[in-house]
């Protein structure tokens, strides 16, 4: 591919998480790339492994009970797989910053925004010599400067605001300002608006592909609406139970879906032009992760599975420049 | 057009919230709603999240009671139903929640929890019982399999089922769905939404539905309200409202919907700020502060009233 060195990059990234009931066999095999600037989408159902990718990657999962079986995470050119912790807390909050879906929870209700907000920037100040570290009127300056580039009204005073006392927009507009404190080269947004109204999801998804356009910073969105990863998203991930299916361009992706999964979650969504009929629904129950389906794993769902889905797993192959599927029957250009 | 199968006049409700020490402010709920629900249709409501729209719900079925209006069921006032009459009404007026893991006792059987109402209304016991109950599982395509299992041993699109089981088991005219599909997948949500249409024609049931979700009502309902800070400002056929919004409103609701698809269309409206507080509700139109639309002064002072617009639509707008 005659793309830039990808920003992030994972390869062949399996993972697995030891219970109560047996080891969960939780990603088999993911592979990941987001370019400087670009804006990535993962999307799938609950449980499809999106969230605990990002989570694994950035070493938010603790191990035991989860263990990577095999693959690597190469971010910014260094090899974080086996990052020991110290160097993760570099990274994390730094360089990758995240966000998520219910931002209270994220928010401590005790002490004011601006004190939150205050000690995000020390924090990532510690990391720095003595002689560039700011002093207490910078500090403030600097949280008055975060608050206004995510357009919250009167940053000034908000400072002063206990959590409480945000809507749930202006929370989200406080942690986005939080996540941006470490000028991070890729911003994580885990269902950033799920939380939120329509009314509302609008605003956060214009500031963020605001944001994205402003700072030249690469965000990776994970989402289980396909409306939502659309409206920001140059390219979009499908997952299924720990694989990637298909891996494509916004356009591809939507004109042109090829994994008989991405066919079946897009003809499953009702449409607001009334457009849809009646809504396909897919067969069927997603698998449990400790004993996993022999090859495709989504074969026992899939109407058009032959011999070959139920025995090996398909690799993902370009069919189109850019358009990945992880299909024996519509990979590699088929169909 | 068909009668109508429940009718309500300005329908109100305040809730006394504290503020500070032996001080209560008024959070107005919902401001005096009129609605109309034809037997047969499916009737979506629509709104953010403190429009009121479940507090209408939770009015409707006697959960709450209204600080003023009246609600007509069949022809009988049910504004002030008590004792063994408000039994009667609620073997007709049943309701399915959002979280159907929330609404099932973990420790009772799905038998338990599809019988209960069958005991309390019909005193149903015994073979009896039990062969409604497998007859109720069996309209929602359960098998007798699920009889004795607990809520925990079932997908959620199962559950949801199993509470729609419930809620139909009294055969009632009137079902309230309360976000029924919120907190499924897409693909659970397809099902749902397909069984949900099926069954409407099926047992001839009435649908008043709850959702923040326009693409689930545009699918299912036949008509649609949609309500913003306790008020319905729109209100028609749901291909009508969908196609061509009058209320600016419902204008900015339906663009700030991200669609999935390629290209999002040009033109996005997309509003500043946020709802208003339910206790202080904007003067004059509700929608004032943040309408892009707003015509001058007379949407500051002046309450617009819900209109009857050509086509049975009406809104309510200065405009």
């Amino acid at each position: 591919m005659a793309e830039p060195a990808p920003l992030l990059e994972i390869r062949d990234y399996s993972l697995s998480i030891s219970t109560f009931d047996g080891v969960l066999k939780v990603l088999d095999g993911i592979n990941l790339s987001i370019a400087p600037g670009e804006a990535v989408g993962i999307v799938g159902e609950t449980g499809c492994g999106k969230s605990i990718t990002v989570k694994s990657v950035v070493g938010l999962v603790p191990s035991p009970p989860a263990r990577v079986e095999a693959g690597s995470v190469r971010f910014d050119g260094r090899d974080i797989t086996s990052a020991d912790e110290a160097t993760i807390r570099r990274i994390r909050g730094q360089e990758i910053a995240m966000i998520f879906q219910d931002p209270m929870t994220y928010l401590n209700p005790l002490f004011t925004v601006g004190r939150q907000l205050r000690d995000v920037i020390q924090a990532k100040d510690r990391l720095k010599p003595q002689s560039e570290r700011r002093d207490k009127r910078s500090i403030q300056a600097k949280a008055v400067e975060l608050l206004s580039q995510v357009h919250l009204p009167n940053p000034e005073r908000q400072l002063d605001a206990y959590p409480h006392q945000l809507s749930g927009g202006m929370r989200q507009r406080v942690l986005i300002a939080m996540a941006l404190a470490g000028a991070p080269k890729l911003l994580i947004a885990d269902e950033p608006t799920t939380a939120l109204d329509v009314t509302i999801q609008a605003q956060i998804l214009d500031l963020v592909k605001d944001l994205v356009e402003r700072l030249g910073m690469a965000v990776l969105v994970i989402s289980h609406d396909l409306g939502v990863v659309a409206a920001i998203c140059q390219r979009i991930v499908v997952m299924y139970a720990g694989t990637v299916v298909e891996d494509a361009t916004t356009e591809a992706l939507f004109e042109n879906p090829k994994h008989p999964y991405t066919r079946g979650l897009l003809a499953a969504i009702p449409r607001l032009d009334g457009s849809a009929d009646s809504l396909a629904s897919i067969a069927g129950t997603i698998p449990n992760l400790i004993d996993p389906p022999r090859g495709c794993r989504f074969h026992p769902r899939c109407a058009e599975a032959g011999e070959t889905c139920r025995q090996a797993k398909p690799p993902s192959l370009e069919g189109a420049p850019g358009h990945w599927v992880a299909c024996h029957i519509y990979g590699g250009g088929v169909g | 057009m068909s009668a109508a199968l429940l009718e309500v006049r300005g329908l109100t409700r305040h809730f006394r919230v504290r503020d500070g020490f032996r001080q209560h402010r008024t959070a107005v709920a919902v401001d005096g709603i009129d609605l109309a629900l034809r037997a047969g249709e499916a009737y979506g409501l629509v709104g953010e999240s403190g429009s009121g729209k479940s507090t209408v719900a939770r009015m409707i079925l006697r959960l709450l009671s209204p600080t003023a209006g009246t609600m007509v069921f069949r022809g009988q006032d049910i504004t002030a139903l008590q004792g063994e009459a408000l039994m009667r009404l609620r073997e007709n007026i049943q309701i399915v929640f959002q979280d159907p893991h929330a609404s099932l006792n973990p420790r009772k059987t799905i038998f338990f929890s599809v019988a209960e109402p069958l005991v309390i209304h019909r005193g149903l016991r015994g073979t009896a019982l039990q062969n409604r109950v497998e007859e109720v599982l069996e309209i929602v395509g359960l098998s007798g399999n699920f009889l004795y299992r607990y809520p925990h041993e079932l997908s959620g699109g199962q559950k949801q089922r199993v509470c729609i089981a419930r809620a139909v088991a009294l055969d009632p005219k009137l079902l309230v769905l309360d976000e029924p599909t919120s907190a499924l997948d897409v693909s659970v949500q397809a099902q749902v939404l397909e069984f949900l249409r099926d069954l409407k024609a099926r047992l001839d049931l009435t649908y008043l539905f709850i959702s923040h979700d326009l693409s689930v009502v545009r699918h299912l309902c036949d008509r649609v309200g949609v309500m913003y800070l306790g008020r319905i400002v729109e209100e028609g056929a749901v291909a009508k409202v969908f196609s061509a919004p009058d209320h600016p409103y419902t204008q900015s609701l339906l663009s700030a919907v991200p669609l999935p698809q390629a290209k999002q269309p040009a033109g996005r409206i997309v509003l500043s700020g946020d709802v208003p507080s339910p206790m202080a509700v904007p003067s004059g139109c509700a929608f004032h502060p943040r309408c892009p639309r707003k015509i001058g002064a007379v949407c500051e002072t002046e309450r617009p009233s819900l209109d009857s617009r050509p086509q049975g639509r009406r809104v309510a707008c200065h405009l």
